[in-house]
């Protein structure tokens, strides 16, 4: 009972000399209030850090979206692309990690924010989402994704770029694949010039296979995916049965120019025995696309 | 010469206003010690058990940060939910430092207080809610920390969601959704316990 007393005596006494006590602890130890200055460049540098994430997010957004739309352009066959380290390289696994670190990072520079403790994280991850990207969109057609793709193939392990997957996949000439770009062309000719991406040129035959719409694909300056065969009577000849556009998509306001070569090279449009034989060989697209 | 600032002069201000008049003069700071020093120590009994001296310590903490944290205060907040913020913190803080989590709660809820959490948990009116007092109590610190929060803010310091959203730094949504899981534990226990609820 006692001891109760003296405790609330205590108590009372303490309260009383609460406010006497916080004064002259913050006379003594000479405290004084913060500057806003310093508040207010937190909360600028949290929201800078944050748009500045966001910012990083687009550009892991536009990675994304250049391999995304170059898939097409790098599969010759389905079938042949059936190894798992294949769809590892091809699959944008690095940029999508990327993406959610940079979005995570912001939802936690955002929460550091004078309001940003009122956002749900589903909404700042929504916006993030969204904002990247538009953001992501637009440097995608700038050509961004397809620098980054180059840059990142030479710092992370296990990474190609879509070039050298596409060359992978597609230049094999001995298999019957060859990828590069058409040189030379005419309408009325039935054979064109190729450059192969180790710069060799290639004098390509059209076989009977081919459909009109094949044909059409074929204009100076674009890329293109063969199927076919090496000719036996020359080692740079090519007989083409299958024709597909394999131009890289998003390259951009980068996009290499078109060397033209047209004035050094004269197309042989192949002897006339040459053209009896890949007509007597209606078999020769056999394999590729039977007649 | 610096005038210091009279009892009632202080009196006719609000919170806010006198956070904002401390900024040019230090004594308007007394007003707010005067004014929180009683639900701050009650706030932070509730957060845990501390010793008398402990707890003073711990009051000039909150509020030296808080004077110090002046030009921080956003004064589209209420100065309470900001200074709960700073006790809840500071106190969590502290706590951190001793690695336990002692008890808190039970010595320090009113009749008012408890019947306000009780009721609202639809415990069975018959049962005599003093006699449960006990077991809603105990039930109420076996929670996760995160529910024990949401629950005293709302209950025992009648706090709006938006304050607590204010206080513990989460959205208004996970307010509600924490406060409606909170009470659903809170049920499930006191029925294990044998307390049906209407």
């Amino acid at each position: 009972m006692h001891k109760n007393e003296n405790n609330n005596q205590y108590k009372q006494e303490h309260s009383l000399r609460m406010s006497v006590l916080v004064m002259e602890k913050l006379e003594v130890q000479k405290r004084s209030p913060t500057p806003k200055a310093y508040f207010v460049l937190r909360n600028v540098l949290m929201w800078s850090l944050a748009i500045f994430t966001l910012v990083f997010g687009a550009l892991s957004i536009s990675g994304i979206l250049f391999r995304l739309s170059n898939i097409g352009s790098i599969l010759p066959d389905p079938l042949r692309f059936s190894h798992v380290i294949d769809v590892f390289r091809l699959f944008p696994l690095f940029w999508v990690v990327v993406f959610g670190l940079f979005v995570y990072v912001a939802y936690l520079e955002i929460r550091q924010t004078k309001q940003g403790y009122k956002y749900d994280l589903s909404w700042i991850v929504g916006a993030m989402f969204i904002m990247s990207t538009l953001l992501g969109i637009f440097l995608y057609y700038l050509g961004v994704g397809f620098i980054l793709d180059k840059v990142a193939s030479r710092y992370v392990p296990f990474s190609s770029d879509i070039e050298m997957i596409q060359k992978n996949q597609w230049f094999s000439p001995e298999k019957g694949f060859l990828v590069g770009q058409v040189i030379q062309a005419k309408d009325e000719q039935e054979v064109f010039v190729l450059r192969d991406p180790d710069g060799v040129l290639w004098e390509v035959l059209f076989s009977e296979a081919l459909t009109d719409a094949e044909k059409d694909i074929i204009r100076e300056g674009r890329t293109v995916g063969l199927q076919g065969m090496i000719s036996e009577n020359d080692k740079y000849m090519f007989i083409v049965c299958k024709i597909r556009s394999v131009e890289i998509q998003g390259r951009g306001r980068f996009v290499l120019p078109v060397s033209h070569v047209q004035s050094i090279i004269e197309i042989k449009t192949g002897t006339s025995s040459e053209r009896n034989y890949l007509k007597l060989r209606t078999n020769v697209c056999e394999g590729v696309r039977p007649l | 010469m610096e005038t210091t600032p009279t009892h009632s002069s202080i009196s006719a201000h609000t919170d806010e206003d006198l956070a904002l008049l401390s900024l040019t003069d230090k004594q308007n700071f007394v007003g707010l010690v005067d004014r929180y020093e009683a639900k701050l120590r009650r706030y932070i009994r509730r957060l845990g058990k501390f010793s008398t001296e402990d707890e003073d310590d711990l009051l000039q903490n909150i509020f030296i940060k808080t004077y110090q944290n002046l030009n921080a205060f956003d004064t589209s907040l209420k100065f309470s939910s900001w200074v709960y913020r700073i006790a809840h913190n500071e106190t969590i803080s502290y706590m951190r430092h001793r690695t336990a989590r002692p008890e808190g709660h039970a010595g320090y809820v009113t009749d008012e207080e408890f019947n306000n959490l009780a009721s609202d948990l639809d415990i069975h009116k018959e049962v005599e809610l003093k006699e449960i007092r006990g077991a809603v109590l105990h039930a109420l610190e076996s929670l996760d920390k995160k529910y024990q929060d949401i629950l005293v803010l709302k209950y025992f310091e009648y706090k709006s969601y938006e304050e607590i959203s204010d206080i513990l730094l989460i959205p208004p949504g996970t307010v509600a959704v924490r406060l409606s899981r909170a009470k659903e534990q809170m049920r499930k226990i006191m029925n294990n316990k044998g307390y049906t609820h209407a």
